[in-house]
This record gives C-alpha cells, sequence and structure tokens, in this order.
C-alpha cells in the first residue's frame, strides 16, 4: 500500500478535524462539569489508592491526599469537590474516566489500523532512562504547578486563562533545554537540522 | 543499489526522527550520489509524517510503505 504526498495533506486535513472535536469536548466538559479536562490527577488518585491498599498507615499521615484540589459550584448551586486522595468524587469521575478512555481509544484505534503488536524489543537504555526521568519530572513538577499540559495547554489557554500562560512561560524554555539534552546525551552529537533547499 | 536498512522499530518520537536523521548525515555522500538507500523499519505512526516531511525539507525522495505491523520508509537522491 503506498501512501505519498497526497495522503500527507488528507492526514493534515484529519489532523483540523480533530483539533476541532477537541475544541468541542473542553467546551462540553467544561459547560457539564464546571471544570476543565484535566488528567494529571487521576494519576495522584491511582497512586492514593495503591498506597492505600498496601501501606495504609502511611497513606493516612499524607497531608496531600487530604487536599482538595477542585471546589466550585454547579449551575443549580451544589458544592463540587474533588482531590487526589482515594476517594470516589469528582475528580474520580472527571479523569479517571478520560483516562481510561485514552487507554481504550488508543487500543481500538491500533487495532483497527492493524498496529497491535506485543512489543518484543526494547528502545535503547539511554532512551529507557531519560523517558523514565523525563516522566518523573513531569509527574513531579504537574503536582507543583497543580495540572499538567491537558488542563493548561488543551483546556486553559483556549480560555485564555493567566495560570495557564505562566505555565508556557515555563514550559516553552524547559522543553528547549530539554531537546537540546536529549540530542545531545540520548541520540548522540552530529544530528543535522533539516533545512529547505 | 545498496540498501542500509534502519531498524528502529519499539522507539518513540522525537528519537525515530532524530535517530533517522543521524543515519542519513552518516551516509549522506554514498545516498547524494545515488549509490545507496536509506531504509527505516518504525512501528510508530508519527514517524511515517515527520520523517519525510524532513528529509524532503533537505532534497532527498521518500516513499512509505505499510508492511505487516510496522513502517518501511525508503529515503533515496532526488530524483
Amino acid at each position: 500500500m503506498f501512501f505519498l504526498v497526497s495522503s500527507f495533506q488528507k492526514a493534515r486535513k484529519f489532523f483540523f478535524i480533530f483539533l476541532m472535536v477537541l475544541l468541542s469536548l473542553v467546551i462540553l466538559i467544561y459547560i457539564s462539569s464546571h471544570t476543565p479536562m484535566a488528567i494529571s490527577t487521576a494519576y495522584a488518585k491511582l497512586a492514593a489508592y495503591t498506597e492505600k491498599l498496601f501501606v495504609p498507615e502511611h497513606y493516612i499521615t499524607l497531608e496531600f491526599f487530604r487536599r482538595v484540589s477542585y471546589s466550585v459550584y454547579s449551575s443549580k448551586g451544589d458544592l463540587i469537590e474533588g482531590g487526589p486522595g482515594a476517594q470516589i468524587d469528582h475528580i474520580f469521575v472527571v479523569e479517571i474516566s478520560l483516562l481510561l478512555g485514552i487507554v481504550f481509544g488508543s487500543f481500538i484505534s491500533a487495532l483497527s489500523l492493524r498496529e497491535f503488536r506485543i512489543l518484543k524489543k526494547l528502545p535503547p537504555s539511554a532512551q529507557l532512562i531519560s523517558a523514565f526521568t523525563g516522566g518523573l519530572l513531569l509527574g513531579f513538577s504537574s503536582r507543583m504547578a497543580g495540572g499538567c499540559n491537558v488542563k493548561f495547554l488543551m483546556s486553559g489557554l483556549p480560555m485564555l486563562s493567566i495560570q495557564a500562560m505562566v505555565f508556557l512561560l515555563g514550559l516553552v524554555p524547559g522543553s528547549y533545554i530539554g531537546t537540546i539534552i536529549f540530542k545531545k546525551f540520548v541520540i548522540g552529537d552530529k544530528v543535522p537540522v533539516g533545512r529547505k533547499g | 543499489m545498496n540498501n542500509i536498512i534502519l531498524d528502529i522499530r519499539g522507539q518513540i518520537c522525537p528519537a525515530c526522527l532524530l535517530i533517522s536523521l543521524k543515519e542519513l548525515n552518516n551516509n549522506r555522500e554514498s545516498i547524494k550520489r545515488g549509490e545507496a538507500s536509506l531504509v527505516v523499519l518504525t512501528d510508530h505512526r508519527d514517524a511515517t509524517r515527520t520523517i519525510p516531511n524532513a528529509v524532503t525539507a533537505m532534497g532527498y525522495s521518500v516513499n512509505v510503505e505499510k508492511r505487516d505491523g510496522y513502517y518501511e520508509i525508503t529515503i533515496k537522491k532526488e530524483r
């Protein structure tokens, strides 16, 4: 099966449709739940459930899991609350469902494109270490900022939130430095830059 | 013609693009003369967009084919 330049243009058109669908979803989630689309508190929630299961005596000592990170009033005047702790609340309904939806959607997409397979060979260890370190930094910093790029870039920025713009001020130089480190230490030197002509 | 096979199955972006560009740069002379072509095997679909975009801008011709469970990206000298 050949797909040349024309199908890449089709892919771009598809990407535009995807962006429109995403924007509609963000607005829909905001109107229905009074909170922006977000996901990273769900990771903290998963950690809370794991910790509560295995070391419950340590879990109850942590102030973080007792926090309330969402507290909004619905249009009917009801108080909607949620936090990273191991309980079913607003965050559980909105974020855990999004998390499951991403995994399930990716699985269906991979099946339909016949791309699904069990990974036989792992990437080189330098890539594994950098991915793990990056994930750790991302998880840690998203708890410090109170959200990750899903909440701030995909949801916050289209709503012109000030927090999202502050987040962007940290994200852009961080990505720039990350790219330099990745090119130098993970890929190795002599990576040419694509140029026109 | 000599086919240089680069099997990067299991790797994801941005490593796919950068490793392909590095391999392309290492074999630049023979590919530019038309003596060799670089064949990248990848199972990361994003790479079928990023690699052709970058190498076309660098003046190579590129062809993407879907194989069983992966993609084959062939980079040659410009026709």
